[in-house]
């Protein structure tokens, strides 16, 4: 028996290693929003501000991500993001300038976790010559990902193995049952193999 | 007794490899096997000639780049993919198609990197297998059991161990004095990806030859690549294609005096391999290796061209195996230093997307600190030239 433990032990230390243990050691945060509309719609150049509101969010909100466009990079105008909570109540404040905006790209703004029960996003920038566009999609809902944090380790380690089950189940039944008999069919050839004697092969 | 014995040895040795190949290939994403799988999907749809329908469709498209590889590689791929489509789950095709936010969140993303490199396992494991005939078991198990290969192969998961697998079979054919056989894989392999060119001259000059055999096998190697590229040769869109590839350019791109300091190696080692009695050539490439990670900048599969033709140098004495471990590892630092989210953790995201959103070492350098990644680069460069230099020095060989 000692035998076949031995190549058993190397794939599931292989599969806990990078299926069970790898997730809840360095991912600490899950997503949130996660949308593109992939149009830079909204000019921030002309001194307006763009309000998003997240009327419900899982709580740890920690990052938000924005898509901006600077055409050129010729805009080096001081954009300003407020985080506000539904009642107008400022909770985090962040200014950054055209010249760190691509053409396009995304912004992360990351701060320590926010727990309200909804968000103002407020996105303006100083008027400008050279334009500077926020994307948004066809129904004016800013590109926006959000994460939030997860606090423990055990608790990442818990909510891991529950995402990987549920990955598990949403991935076609055929194949996870083809996956895991060729597994298993070849787990006892090897099985065969190593506790036959040489004439018997 | 002792062959059935041998027989049984080999027969776990490669049933392990497989079991670990099919717990490994699924797990790990690198879009390359994406976006050359995009490409391959259009001759199921009746497209033979990929260059020009790229050029003229490619702005239509969801992904615009253009088809660098040789047409060999686009029917033979694309002939593959139509074959695998029906175990392949039913949103393979959607996947494919999908370059938007939600790409990387397909649960089924396990299954297409498992099925898509399936084809991978078996050219892997058949290099083992002429590696075991070429030399002995210990090299065998080295390149099935070693990590870089592993991670070449299933991790950046780049269709170049198809040409690889050819010009290991070209090897063995050439070492079993089957010149024909040889040159026509070399061929096959050239006419997938161009890199086997370097090896050609070498493989000329293994044995004993003349004007007219050098004419013979020059044809056969030659016939795989104009029978492939015949019909596309008066097509502009193809050259511009092909143009883009870019190993030519950058082997020529590091110069000393104007001089490109490679292709002067490259004619280094050459001159000293024609000129041996013994006639050495994986000692050669193991060289050619060594100058190559040096002198050009690299992506990280390239690694892969060499490597099983270097193994066994590499295992006949302890300094080279202990300096090789050493350039190897300094190698993947390099590869890790590269800005490109998906070279460490956005490999993961079959296991949960979420990965991709780590920022990756390059990030944290600049985000950290007023270091330029890409100095560190040079500075290993340096390192691995230094490397090189030592594996130079003369040494004693184990007799196996």
């Amino acid at each position: 028996m000692k035998k076949i433990l031995k190549y058993l032990s190397i794939e599931i230390i292989v599969i806990f290693f990078f299926v069970f243990s790898l997730s809840p050691i360095f991912i600490r945060e899950e997503f949130g929003i996660n949308r593109e509309g992939g149009q830079a719609t909204f000019n921030l150049s002309s001194g307006k501000t763009f309000i998003q509101i997240i009327s419900q969010h899982p709580p740890n909100l920690d990052s938000i991500s924005i898509q901006l466009k600077n055409p050129q990079i010729k805009n080096n105008s001081e954009i300003t993001v407020d985080i506000d909570d539904l009642k107008d109540n400022l909770l985090q404040e962040f200014t950054f300038y055209g010249a760190n905006v691509g053409d396009p790209s995304w912004i992360k703004l990351k701060f320590k976790p926010l727990n309200s029960s909804g968000y103002k996003i407020k996105v303006s920038a100083d008027p400008d010559q050279n334009d500077i566009y926020l994307y948004s999609d066809k129904n004016n809902q800013m590109d926006l990902h959000t994460t939030s944090y997860l606090p423990g380790f055990k608790n990442r380690f818990l909510k891991n193995i529950n995402y990987q089950i549920n990955q598990f189940k949403q991935r076609s039944y055929w194949h996870n049952v083809g996956y895991f008999f060729v597994l298993f069919a070849l787990n006892l050839y090897l099985f065969y193999l190593l506790y036959k004697k040489p004439s018997q092969i | 007794m002792a062959k059935t014995i041998w027989q049984k040895d080999l027969k776990i040795i490669f049933i392990f490899a497989l079991i670990l190949r099919l717990i490994l290939a699924p797990l790990f994403y690198h879009p390359d096997i994406k976006t050359q799988n995009f490409h391959f999907q259009f001759l199921s749809k009746g497209v033979v000639n990929i260059y020009q329908f790229l050029d003229l469709n490619r702005k239509k498209l969801p992904y615009q780049d253009t088809f660098n590889y040789p047409p060999l590689t686009y029917l033979s791929f694309g002939i593959e993919q139509i074959i695998l489509k029906p175990i392949l789950p039913a949103d393979f095709t959607q996947w494919l198609n999908d370059w938007g936010p939600n790409q990387n969140n397909y649960p089924n993303l396990f299954y297409y990197m498992l099925i898509l490199k399936i084809p991978y396992i078996f050219f892997d494991l058949g290099i083992g297998y002429l590696l075991y005939k070429l030399y002995n078991k210990k090299i065998l198990i080295l390149w099935l059991f070693n990590p870089f290969s592993l991670y070449l192969i299933y991790i950046l998961a780049n269709f170049d161990i198809v040409p690889v697998f050819f010009s290991v079979l070209a090897f063995y054919y050439l070492k079993k004095s089957r010149s024909n056989l040889s040159f026509f894989y070399l061929g096959i392999a050239t006419a997938l990806k161009l890199y086997p060119l370097l090896f050609f001259p070498f493989f000329i000059f293994y044995q004993k030859t003349n004007f007219k055999k050098i004419f013979i096998n020059g044809l056969i190697f030659s016939l795989p690549l104009i029978i492939s590229v015949f019909p596309f040769i008066f097509n502009p869109s193809f050259f511009q294609a092909l143009s883009g590839s870019g190993l030519t350019q950058k082997i020529i791109e590091f110069r000393l005096l104007n001089i490109p300091i490679y292709p002067l190696i490259y004619l280094i080692v050459f001159i000293f391999y024609y000129f041996s009695k013994n006639k050495n050539l994986e000692k050669s490439f193991l060289f050619l290796f060594l100058a190559f990670f040096v002198f050009v900048s690299f992506h990280p599969q390239w690694l892969l061209w060499f490597l099983p033709f270097i193994i066994f140098p590499v295992v006949q004495n302890k300094k080279y195996f202990v300096l090789f471990n050493i350039f190897i590892i300094t190698a993947l630092i390099y590869v890790l230093l590269i800005n490109d989210r998906y070279l460490l953790w956005g490999h993961l995201i079959p296991i949960n997307p979420f990965f991709i959103q780590l920022n990756h070492p390059y990030l944290i350098i600049t985000q950290k600190s007023r270091i330029i990644p890409e100095n560190i680069q040079n500075y290993l460069k340096y390192f691995m030239a230094f490397i090189s230099f030592l594996f130079l020095a003369p040494t004693h060989e184990k007799n196996s």
